[in-house]
């Protein structure tokens, strides 16, 4: 979406504005329209010129060109509409009745482009109600393992932690190095170690 | 500063139409014949050329017939008349621009041109200068419409040359009023945009 539509006046008016020289405004926009001319010249000019282009535009359309139609053109319209009518007649009756049969539509203006995509709003309308209000039914597979349990829980950390803190033997320092920290030993930079030692010490 | 809608009196009658909606050809041309004389003097407009125009407007004529129980009297019968005569001259125009023969080739000389309306004009005295400038503004006008595209010309047509109001032409195209609407803005837009209508109606250009 373009934002400066949003902050600019001027371009929100437009539509208006050629409305306004064509004619063809409704009142209630027209006044919203009007005060914003007063305070815009830019669009004063604007309207001034458009104004001049509709003037001409009407002034053309009126200025038909005075011909009249020669006798022939009524008879040869006028004979192919009597050669037809017979056929059209028919076919008018048919789709009357065809319209009988269906009966009159509940929704008149529900046809063509406005039907498929009121359609297409049906269905992802129920998409989404079947998505969102389906009950939260426990899963079979969740609902055969019970919960952990409050120890269980804290076995298994406590044993991650062990798991975490013991030394590996490919990470041994070199012998130039200064040896590691005694493994046992709890190490006071590390928070965890503090943990386990008040989970050992619970 | 607002100004309102011009909707001129509604000349057709409800119970000829009826009568030819039923079926009754004589009403219908009955009907048709009190727009006849118009739509051909807007396809004169349109075509240049009376031949073409007199192939039109029966084309349209019978076209209405056919089609008739789709007119739902939203718009003026003579609107719907014209919208129906625009489609079917744009029709002829993409026909004609698809076939090798130019389209030049529809409309006579201008020379010729104004000797056949004269010929048929019911005052053929020599034209004014003032007419001859008009036609000459009128051609121009008419090749800045045809310069757009369709959707927009049939607005525009509607609008200025059948004087019809903007309810009356989204009934007559079958549209929503904000598309009509948002149609004729474009369209004047780009017509108040074109070199040749600013520099013969010396519009202020845009800084």
């Amino acid at each position: 979406m373009n934002v400066n539509w949003l902050f600019n006046p001027c371009r929100r008016h437009a539509v208006d504005l050629g409305l306004l020289a064509a004619g063809a405004l409704a009142r209630p926009d027209g006044d919203r329209l009007a005060k914003h001319l007063e305070r815009c010249p830019g669009c004063r000019a604007r309207l001034a010129q458009l104004r001049t282009l509709a003037r001409e535009l009407t002034q053309d359309g009126r200025n038909l060109p005075s011909v009249e139609p020669s006798p022939s053109l009524r008879r040869r319209w006028m004979a192919e509409i009597h050669r037809i009518a017979p056929a059209t007649g028919e076919r008018r009756s048919e789709d009357r009745s065809r319209a009988g049969d269906w009966g009159a539509p509940a929704l008149p203006w529900l046809t063509g482009r406005r039907l498929a995509w009121s359609g297409i709003a049906a269905m992802w309308a129920l998409i989404l109600f079947f998505r969102f209000s389906a009950p939260d039914a426990p899963r079979p597979m969740a609902a055969a393992i019970p919960p952990p349990t409050l120890r269980q829980l804290l076995l298994a950390f406590r044993t991650e932690t062990h798991e975490l803190s013991a030394p590996t033997p490919a990470a041994a320092p070199p012998d130039n190095q200064p040896s590691a920290p005694d493994a046992t030993a709890p190490r006071s930079e590390c928070p965890e170690n503090h943990s386990t030692k008040n989970l050992n010490t619970a | 500063m607002v100004t309102t809608e011009e909707r001129p009196d509604r000349t057709e009658s409800a119970e000829l139409l009826a009568r030819a909606r039923a079926g009754e050809a004589e009403a219908y041309c009955e009907l048709a014949q009190a727009s006849e004389t118009r739509l051909f003097q807007q396809a004169v407009a349109l075509c240049r050329n009376p031949a073409a125009a007199e192939d039109l407007v029966a084309e349209t004529l019978v076209e209405a017939w056919k089609s008739l129980h789709r007119f739902d009297r939203s718009c003026r019968f003579s609107t719907w008349l014209y919208a129906i005569l625009l489609h079917r001259y744009q029709k002829l125009v993409r026909r004609a621009r698809s076939r090798p023969v130019p389209l030049a080739a529809l409309r006579p000389a201008e020379s010729s041109e104004r000797e056949s309306l004269l010929e048929r004009s019911p005052d053929p005295r020599p034209l004014p200068a003032e007419v001859l400038l008009q036609k000459e503004l009128s051609a121009q006008l008419q090749e800045a419409i045809e310069a757009l595209p369709p959707k927009f010309q049939q607005v525009v047509r509607l609008r200025f040359y059948e004087q019809a109001s903007l309810p009356e032409i989204a009934g007559a195209l079958n549209l929503p009023l904000g598309t009509v609407k948002s149609r004729l803005y474009y369209a004047l837009e780009n017509l108040s945009r074109m070199k040749s209508l600013v520099n013969l109606f010396k519009l202020p250009e845009d800084t």
